[in-house]
């Protein structure tokens, strides 16, 4: 008996002394891999403040490894190996091209995705409730607000005959948002223009000469990294050619685009953040389902439209979140 | 702590005794157990009713917070809503309404609700003929929506009747809850001019839901009576459109009829499958209901506590009893275990013994009362052992008067066989001398006469060797010599010694079978009992017979010697193997005798392990049977 009391209290001694031991191993810190099209995205910031606001401190407790493409679409399959084989724990991404990439390289690691686009409809999840696999995460609808754009422009310049199109023709996004457009100008029954460029550096010059050729007498903007980088540089365009534009992030209205109607972008970034923070805490993303905006903005820049002689209808003021003036 | 720890030895040793197995902690024990027993009942079943009226009071508590913030909750979903069925009733009041149809201006005031409501996504204004007039969506162009024809939907024909409408939960693209409200348009009132229709996103009912916070981990959703869950903290549940109406929480609130049944607090699975305790307020005007619970874990984590609380004053109670009973047990039992021990020494012998108890009670005075008593005990004892000694004293002194009594005696008999035997020896001895050579000189009356002197010589030679043999027996110096006796052939030479004593009427027969068992006693001794009773025999018996059996039966030997001669008197049986008595006979001439025969027989059987009886009528008779141990060799060797 006395044999067996010595032993259990060694072995109570021998846990007592293990748990200080284990106490004292310093936590795991999680790596979070982040893909976005641009560096110009204030949305990275959004996401930031979303991982701090759970407790997350970069490089404390967290490190989330940046990947910026601006432009360069051909390196998405290198940055998405990349990351993959730093076996980061989580896989950020709001842009297309790498969300695909990064769906075909693993079924393992969670894809947290801040979406544009419907992602049920370009087959990167099966359904809004239950994405299934290893992707969930926030979807902005942006391209379904395509009709809503087209209409608060129709408010706001009365007479409309034709609206540009401004979009990069080589990123897949601006692609399917390009229809959703196509969609929305013939239920309101207004013709479009096609302004597609290419390239990192596309030839805006051409697109509104060709703008002013075909006597478009307003503009849409698909953002994309790409354009969102030549932004400033549009709305100059723009009003040179007195051209009122609706644009979808209010980036561009900050830079003097006329109008922008669009999601919380900042909230769904930070909602990408509580995503990572589930996940990392042991949550499946198929159990996850893809959230959805409840806010919209609209942005009206009026010192723009003071510049092309506009007056904004009051419906139309009323109905705005901030304005520039 | 000094004082403590030298008491620990005391209490251990108390401790120990206490279970010891045996007599002597049988007070104490018992007192233990019974002190255990009253202290430990009392206190377990006080605790057990404090335990249980905290358990109850701490469950109605729990249970009317819970109701509480579901009511609360209730009110604000119920406000909610009624914040936007009031925008919508402002939205119908608008100035252009006095025409007789809604206007395409309409969508002006629609604009104005999606900004005053959030939470609706959509508006339609409708004619009373189901068609659109005016649309504003937040996410899509109105146009899309126009052709619609809203005539048949039930918001429509609700709202026609002049009623509010507040649809069923439907989940927008298979994730979203939204509702869909609808409300009269009127010209005035009774004046239905068209309907106003609002899609709401109840996603909004989640931020109200996420504020409701019960103790660290507890939480409300919300539920409709189809089960369809419309907001729950954890958005992920509702976006999945999560069903829960499995769940009995959601069974009990939607069983329940508002104003008459009371809430009930129930304990069941929450969602995660883990218990809770939850309560519920109902939502009349929606038939939602809102749930609220908490792990049962942390909900009765205070109730935990206190039953901790008063389990460790149980506890501690208990061992603060405990200790005072062993404290009074000692107190009480250590004189009753003095007085024990007292008796105890006084019992082995210990006289000089006193009793010190100062217990200023009962014990004392019976530990008094027990000293007294051993006072007696001891001056009786100490007179008993005086007399004792005065006694054994005399007796001593007797004791020497009787030994030299003995060696008077033993001297007289000594002088007895040296003073008479010698000089009769001598008689006898000079009779047959004369006898012979005297033989045929002297006459036939002379040799009669010197016959007589020699038979009376040799009788009182015979007297003589009696005497010296019983007194010997009777001085206990019969001494045995246990050897092999074969009885037939021992009875042959007893017969044939008796025999030519024998009248000539009278015969002897000697019944004995040839090969007897060989029997183990005093060849000497057993002769000397059948010539004794033999020559008796021959003695009384003039005609007839004289028969000598011996068996051998149940382990005994037994000899019978059974004559036909004159018989003893019943009176007298009892009396012939006294010594010098002779019954009847004593002044028989015919019969001479010493009276010492039959009482050596029996001193001489009796020296040998046996008994002696005799059957006797007289004028036929009489049968002596002796009964002697049938020893085996082993047994007459010890």
């Amino acid at each position: 008996v006395g044999k067996k009391a010595i032993r259990v209290a060694l072995s109570a001694m021998l846990l007592t002394c293990s748990f200080p031991a284990e106490a004292q191993q310093p936590k795991k810190i999680r790596r979070v891999a982040y893909v976005a099209g641009t560096a110009e995205n204030p949305n990275v910031e959004a996401f930031r403040q979303g991982l701090r606001g759970l407790g997350y401190i970069e490089g404390k407790n967290i490190l989330v490894e940046y990947r910026y493409l601006e432009g360069n679409w051909d390196r998405v399959p290198s940055i998405v190996n990349e990351l993959i084989q730093l076996k980061v724990d989580v896989f950020v991404s709001s842009n297309l091209p790498t969300i695909r990439a990064a769906k075909q390289a693993t079924k393992t690691i969670p894809i947290v995705i801040v979406i544009t686009l419907d992602p049920v409809a370009t087959g990167i999840i099966d359904s809004l409730a239950r994405p299934g696999g290893n992707i969930t995460g926030v979807t902005t609808f942006m391209t379904q607000l395509a009709g809503k754009r087209l209409e608060l422009l129709m408010e706001v310049i009365s007479g409309i005959s034709r609206v540009g199109i401004l979009w990069d023709a080589n990123s897949q996004g601006p692609t399917i948002a390009f229809k959703e457009y196509e969609v929305a100008g013939r239920a309101l029954k207004k013709p479009l223009q096609s302004l597609g460029v290419r390239g990192p550096n596309p030839d805006l010059e051409s697109a509104f000469q060709a703008a002013a050729k075909e006597r478009a007498n307003a503009l849409i903007t698909i953002a994309n990294p790409v354009l969102t980088r030549h932004r400033r540089q549009i709305a100059d365009l723009a009003i040179k050619n007195r051209l009122p534009s609706m644009c979808e992030t209010r980036q561009y209205v900050d830079t003097g685009c006329l109008l922008s109607y669009e999601a919380d972008d900042a909230e769904s970034y930070k909602r990408a953040a509580t995503f990572v923070d589930k996940i990392l805490k042991g949550t499946k993303p198929s159990d996850l389902p893809v959230e959805q905006p409840t806010k919209f903005e609209l942005v009206i820049n009026l010192k723009t439209a003071k510049t092309l002689g506009l007056e904004i209808p009051s419906k139309v003021l009323m109905w705005a979140d901030r304005v520039i003036e | 702590m000094i004082l403590w720890k030298s008491k620990i030895p005391n209490l251990k040793s108390l401790v120990s005794s206490l279970f010891r197995g045996h007599r002597r902690g049988r007070l104490v024990r018992h007192y233990f157990r019974v002190s255990v027993l009253l202290i430990a009942g009392g206190l377990i079943a006080s605790g057990i009713v404090e335990v249980y009226f905290r358990y109850q009071e701490s469950r109605e508590q729990l249970a009317f917070q819970q109701r509480a913030a579901a009511t609360v909750a209730a009110l604000k979903i119920q406000t909610f809503i009624h914040d936007v069925e009031t925008a919508m009733k402002a939205a119908t009041k608008y100035q252009g309404i006095a025409g007789k149809e809604i206007e395409a201006d309409y969508e002006f005031e629609l604009k104005r609700l999606l900004y005053l409501a959030p939470a609706i996504t959509e508006a339609s204004a409708i004619t009373v003929d189901g068609a659109v007039r005016a649309q504003i969506s937040r996410s899509h162009a109105a146009s899309s929506e126009t052709e619609r024809d809203f005539s048949g939907s039930a918001g429509f024909q609700q709202a026609l009747q002049r009623q509010s409408y507040f649809g069923p939960v439907y989940f927008a693209r298979g994730s979203e809850p939204y509702m869909t409200v609808a409300l009269p348009i009127e010209q005035y009132p009774g004046k239905v001019m068209g309907i106003l229709q609002t899609e709401v996103n109840l996603k909004y009912v989640w931020e109200v839901i996420s504020g409701i916070k019960q103790g660290k981990a507890g939480y409300a959703f919300v539920a409709t009576r189809s089960g369809d869950l419309i907001a729950h903290p954890d958005l992920s549940l509702v976006l999945q459109h999560r069903n829960v109406s499995q769940l009995s929480q959601v069974k009990a609130a939607f069983l329940s009829v508002p104003g008459v049944t009371p809430a009930k607090a129930v304990v069941a699975d929450s969602l995660s499958g883990d218990k809770v305790f939850s309560s519920y307020a109902l939502i009349p005007t929606l038939d939602w209901a809102v749930i609220v619970e908490q792990p049962v874990g942390e909900a009765y984590e205070p109730l935990y506590e206190s039953m901790l609380r008063t389990s460790t004053l149980l506890l501690v109670g208990f061992v603060v009893a405990l200790l005072a009973s062993l404290f009074v047990a000692r107190r009480v039992v250590r004189p009753v275990e003095a007085l024990r021990k007292g008796a105890e020494r006084i019992g082995r012998g210990d006289l000089d013994f006193r009793l010190n108890l100062r217990t200023g009670d009962e014990i004392e005075v019976l530990a008094d009362e027990f000293n007294r008593m051993t006072e007696h005990l001891r001056d009786a004892y100490t007179g008993l052992e005086r007399k004792v000694a005065e006694r054994t004293q005399e007796l001593m002194f007797a004791n020497d008067k009787l030994a030299e009594a003995s060696k008077l005696k033993s001297q007289f008999l000594a002088n007895v066989n040296h003073e008479l035997r010698t000089p009769l020896s001598s008689i006898i001895g000079y009779a047959r001398l004369l006898q012979r050579e005297t033989e045929g000189q002297i006459s036939s009356l002379q040799q009669e006469d010197l016959q007589d002197l020699l038979r009376n010589a040799e009788r009182l030679l015979g007297l003589i060797d009696s005497l010296l043999d019983f007194a010997k027996i009777e001085a206990g110096k019969i001494e045995t010599v246990i050897g092999p006796v074969k009885i037939d052939e021992l009875i042959r030479g007893v017969v044939a010694i008796v025999e030519p004593m024998t009248n000539k009427d009278v015969r002897l027969i000697s019944d004995v079978p040839a090969k007897m068992a060989t029997l183990y006693s005093d060849p000497e001794k057993l002769r000397r009992i059948l010539l004794n009773l033999l020559g008796n025999a021959v003695k009384f018996t003039d005609r007839g017979e004289i028969r000598i059996s011996a068996c051998q039966e149940n382990g005994e030997f037994k000899i019978a010697i059974a004559d036909t001669g004159i018989g003893i008197d019943q009176a007298d049986i009892s009396r012939i193997f006294e010594e010098f008595d002779r019954g009847i006979l004593a002044n028989d001439a015919a019969y001479p005798g010493t009276g010492l025969g039959l009482a050596i027989v029996k001193r001489l059987v009796e020296a040998l392990g046996g008994h002696v009886a005799v059957e006797s009528e007289v004028g036929k008779g009489s049968t002596f049977l002796v009964t002697l141990p049938f020893q085996t060799r082993a047994v007459a060797a010890d």
